[in-house]
């Protein structure tokens, strides 16, 4: 149950009996006569500022309330509201106020019927009274929460109460018989069976209890009638019956012995059964009366049990009902948005700070950077040439195959009796600059080879002679013993014989000449080749 | 509206709306527009802020390094990486190298140069100038052909590099050549063809008008 501050207005019937729930408290208002002066102006002005406009629920305690049992065939979900409407309308066609609601009993299929449904058809009479207080309602601009019987709506109260005062282990009695006098004499009695409202009587009794013995009388009298009702209705000893009756402490005794009935008893103040359940009366001098425990527990519902419609109440509290959800969802809207503006400025201002710090920071960069211009500034010289150049340079060096370095590995490997013949130096691929030169005349960059790079890049081929009186295994095994010693003088460098001793070619020209007169003996040397393969320095 | 819903709450209403109102111009129109465009300049300032220190990084780098590359520079300004390729000069090294290395005799033919843009001279706006050098060497022995070399490695301005060799030996020590040696004939035994690119580096803009120069040999 949603605990919410409302007033409930209770519809009497010599009387307006307005009460003001709020968590704390509930609290009889004003008591304001149907006939009394200007009525709906002082109840809207009451409702207004006594009550601070808080949404209004509308109860009607009158004696004329209409109620009956129907049996609604069971029919789709679809269909069901439109027979229980029609259903209504043919029941009480001439109240504007009415409402249905379903029980839980069944009808089962049977041969006599199909089966059906169970619900209590309630009207209540378009009076002057209610009349009065819708006006009034209207009047105060207080938003409408809803309009109702209270014997309906306190049926699952008395439920409830039973069940507190029911021991524990205890089976629960079927029958509850709630009996309370309300502020305007009359005795309200609410009767309900397995906890749903069965029977409802409002009868005048003595106004005042203080003659005891009288007012136990004529309570007693009441309820032996209601239980006459009750014996109708099929209640019988054995389903149990708890009676609970509010009445001051002083009396209980003496209604106590009043009442004789076959089942639990239970009379309580108006503040005990509050207790019970959970709600709090503001100070009741009188503790007989029990309509201030129905607008109590009928004001912390947050929606009735059997919402009755009426076209009049509608005309109002439907906009009503739409603006205070506007201006629920404006105020959440609001919070929303200014918490959103809190935290987005939050980070806004965060920003500005951290902007302002990197504006100081680069300021003093700024300066740094000028002295440091200035600084290499004043040296006096072209730092751009500076470095340019030595990188252009270094990229010569690097492309450079140091042809000198290389004739020292060879002399040194050659040693004092092997001599060249023929050598031969040349690149196998253009170097970096001639080969940017290429690439830019096709509109290409060429990049300067990566670091460590050691591709062979260029070839040295040496020629030596044999005498042709060299023994060849013995020739071949000094060629093998040079290349080893080249490789070992030229350590990056990929030495490779390529012709050895064992095979021959002419080497010299011969020549016949008229003028020798003997002939030279012609000889044919061994030619011996060897490759060398580098990279540049 | 007003007789149902009340004036009350219809103020109540309207002001709700307007203070809501309010507050979404205020967070959508004004603050968020307003933090996204601070947020961009930010990032801008950071990004500048972080340009500015790796500028001053490299400047205080350079500056450390720049102290060696000046002593490297002048270095490369003495040796002339810098000259336009002076044919009189170069003709004045040759000469000097073919007596400092007692080779027998140098036919040098300078070809003309040519200028080529480098990525990285261009940087200090000069460009290359490149000339092409053939050399036929004559020599009694291949040592004096190495020294020659070595001598024009050293003594030439800008930088000089061997692209091709080839040497060959053109006769025997024999007791006729050794004779030829004694008396100072100096026949010439061993013989080499030597191909050379001479590079400098020189402002491009005086070269821009004139890509190519004269030939010459010394």
């Amino acid at each position: 149950m949603f605990a919410s501050s409302k007033t409930v207005l209770l519809i009497g019937d010599e009387a307006l009996y307005i009460y003001s729930v709020s968590f704390k408290s509930t609290q009889l208002i004003e008591t304001v006569p149907w006939e009394a002066e200007n009525f709906e102006a002082n109840v809207a002005k009451i409702l207004a500022k006594d009550c601070g406009g808080k949404p209004v629920m509308i109860i009607n305690d009158m004696v004329e309330q209409h109620y009956r049992k129907e049996r609604v065939p069971k029919v789709s979900v679809m269909d069901r509201q439109n027979v229980v409407k029609r259903k209504l309308n043919v029941a009480f066609p001439n109240y504007p106020a009415r409402a249905a609601l379903p029980l839980k009993d069944k009808i089962p299929k049977s041969e006599k019927g199909p089966a059906a449904s169970i619900y209590i058809f309630a009207a209540a009479p378009n009076s002057e009274a209610f009349n009065k207080a819708m006006t009034a309602a209207k009047l105060s601009y207080a938003s409408i929460s809803g309009f109702g019987l209270l014997p309906v709506e306190v049926a699952d109260m008395v439920k409830t109460l039973s069940a507190k005062l029911t021991p524990k282990g205890e089976p629960k009695p079927r029958w509850t018989v709630f009996i309370g006098q309300h502020h305007n004499g009359a005795l309200r009695q609410v009767v309900t069976k397995n906890g749903e409202l069965a029977l409802t009587r409002m009868t005048p009794i003595v106004p005042s209890d203080d003659d005891p013995q009288q007012w136990a009388s004529e309570v007693n009298q009441e309820f032996q009638a209601t239980m006459s009702y009750m014996s109708r209705f099929g209640f019988t000893p054995q389903d149990g019956l708890d009676v609970i009756i509010i009445a001051n402490p002083e009396v209980s005794s003496v209604v106590d012995d009043a009442i004789e009935v076959m089942g639990a008893v239970h009379i309580l103040s108006a503040s005990e059964a509050a207790k019970k359940l959970g709600i709090t009366l503001s100070r009741q001098v009188d503790q007989r009366y029990a309509d201030g425990i129905h607008a109590a527990w009928i004001g912390r519902k947050a929606k009735l049990t059997l919402p009755m419609q009426s076209r009049e109440m509608e005309s109002f509290s439907k906009p009503r009902q739409m603006a205070g959800l506007a201006t629920a969802a404006l105020v959440l809207g609001g919070m929303f948005l200014g918490y959103t503006a809190f935290n987005e400025y939050s980070a806004l201002n965060a920003l500005y700070t951290e902007a302002d710090d990197v504006r100081a920071r680069q300021a003093q960069l700024d300066v740094q950077y000028q002295a440091e211009v200035q600084r290499k500034e004043a040296l006096g010289f072209d730092v751009r040439l500076v470095q340019s150049s030595i990188t252009v340079y270094g990229l010569m060096e690097k492309e450079d195959i140091k042809p000198l370095k290389l004739f020292k590995g060879i002399g040194t490997a050659l040693g004092r009796d092997l001599r060249l013949d023929n050598v031969t130096l040349h690149r196998d691929k253009d170097d970096y600059f001639e080969a940017q030169a290429a690439a830019a005349k096709i509109g290409i960059i060429a990049t300067p080879p990566p670091e460590g790079e050691k591709n062979h890049v260029y070839e040295a081929l040496l020629q030596l002679t044999f005498p042709s009186t060299t023994d060849i295994e013995k020739g071949n095994k000094e060629v093998d013993e040079l290349k080893a010693r080249l490789q070992k003088e030229l350590p990056d460098h990929e030495v490779v014989v390529q012709k050895y001793l064992k095979d021959t070619q002419y080497v010299d020209e011969l020549v016949v000449d008229e003028k020798k007169t003997e002939a030279e003996d012609l000889v044919q040397d061994f030619i011996v080749s060897i490759s060398i393969k580098g990279a540049n320095s | 509206m007003i007789n149902i819903i009340g004036a009350r709450r219809l103020l109540t209403l309207f002001v709700l709306v307007l203070v809501n109102a309010a507050l979404a111009y205020a967070v959508y129109m004004v603050i968020q527009p307003e933090t996204e465009a601070v947020q961009t300049a930010l990032n801008a300032a950071k990004s500048k802020e972080s340009t500015t220190r790796q500028d001053i990084a490299n400047l205080e780098l350079e500056f450390a390094q720049l102290a060696k590359q000046q002593a490297e520079f002048d270095t490369l300004k003495s040796d002339g990486f810098f000259s336009t390729q002076s044919r009189k000069d170069a003709q004045k090294l040759f000469l000097d190298a073919e007596r400092e290395s007692g080779i027998i005799s140098a036919t040098v033919n300078v070809k003309p140069g040519a200028v080529f843009e480098n990525e990285e001279a261009k940087k200090a706006e000069h460009v290359l100038l490149v000339s092409p050098v053939d050399i036929m060497i004559k020599a009694v022995d291949d040592t004096d052909i190495y020294k020659y070399i070595y001598l024009l490695e050293q003594s030439f301005p800008g930088h000089i590099s061997t692209k091709n060799l080839v040497m060959t030996r053109k006769g025997q020590i024999n007791d006729t050549t050794l004779r030829a040696i004694a008396s100072r004939s100096n026949p010439p035994l061993v013989e080499a063809n030597l191909s050379m690119t001479w590079r400098t580096m020189v402002p491009a803009a005086d070269f821009v008008e004139t890509p190519e120069l004269g030939a010459g040999t010394p």
